[in-house]
């Protein structure tokens, strides 16, 4: 077995944990605060672990955006194919995205988890489109 | 309604002629011996980066998909030059023609230097070889988009 996380998109959210890349607030009380023995057997006075502040929180649950940019080249019809295969949008909302992108130059087409993200932004990528990831 | 698509019963009829199947059976070499380079435009546009602004995430993305999107691309391309001479086709095969037309004009818009809207318009670049090229294959994507998208 290597020692490099596996590779391929199917793999990716393993080794993203296994890289300990979780947001710090899915950790528990035990596993943040020393036990009791490991305080008493201290030689020194235990110090009090603070708590992550609000703000913080907030920072690591903010989910991800995957943006796609206008280009070009790609079709509006093409664009527009491809937000209502991949997402399943409704033709309405698929052309609304589509416009928003050819005008404003971008759109926020998804959000979620980060690996759900980069899951959207690699399939977006295999169909050509020019996708990138953003915290919301 | 396109003369070269259409839906009959489970599957989609493709009418093409002799010359046009010829012209399409050079699009999976001519997409074949794109690397990951960056030095090759058409490369690089079809690997856009996923953190343009965080080159390490950047980097780790792109180690976590490249294998996935050369391995889904290499099936797009072998299953293109299966179904070229074919005379119907299944719906997941017309969907994977939408990819590889549409990541053969991306390839060859990035060498053309085409950066900006307004191509369409330019009449010498319509005239010009790669230009000509340009516009058919995306007259035939949207071609086929029309018959594919009533299914969705």
């Amino acid at each position: 077995m290597s020692d490099k996380p596996a590779k391929g998109i199917n793999g990716y959210a393993v080794a993203r944990l296994d890289l300990q890349r979780e947001p710090l607030h899915a950790m528990t009380a035990t596993e943040v605060l020393p036990s009791l023995e490991e305080v008493e057997s201290s030689t020194t006075a235990p110090h009090r672990i603070d708590a992550p502040d609000i703000d913080e929180v907030d920072e690591l649950q903010r989910p991800w955006q995957v943006v796609v940019w206008n280009d070009p080249v790609n079709l509006m019809s093409y664009v527009v194919y491809v937000f209502r295969k991949l997402f399943g949008f409704p033709e309405e909302e698929a052309t609304r995205l589509m416009l928003a992108v050819h005008h404003e130059g971008r759109a926020v087409v998804a959000s979620g988890p980060r690996e759900k993200s980069e899951l959207d932004c690699y399939r977006l990528h295999h169909h050509g489109l020019w996708a990138t990831l953003e915290k919301a | 309604m396109s003369v070269h698509f259409r839906r009959r019963d489970g599957s989609i009829e493709v009418a093409l002629t002799a010359q046009e199947r010829a012209v399409l059976h050079t699009l999976p070499e001519s997409l074949e011996n794109l690397g990951m380079s960056d030095a090759d435009p058409a490369a690089a546009r079809l690997h856009p980066p996923a953190y343009p602004d965080d080159p390490a995430a950047d980097a780790y993305f792109r180690e976590m998909i490249e294998g996935d999107l050369a391995k889904a691309r290499a099936a797009d391309r072998s299953r293109f030059a299966e179904t070229v001479d074919a005379g119907s086709m299944s719906d997941d095969d017309a969907q994977m023609w939408l990819r590889v037309l549409g990541d053969a004009r991306l390839t060859l818009a990035a060498r053309m230097g085409i950066e900006q809207e307004g191509w369409e318009d330019d009449r010498s670049l319509a005239e010009s070889r790669d230009g000509a090229m340009l516009h058919y294959l995306g007259y035939l994507q949207d071609a086929l988009i029309q018959v594919l998208s009533p299914a969705l």
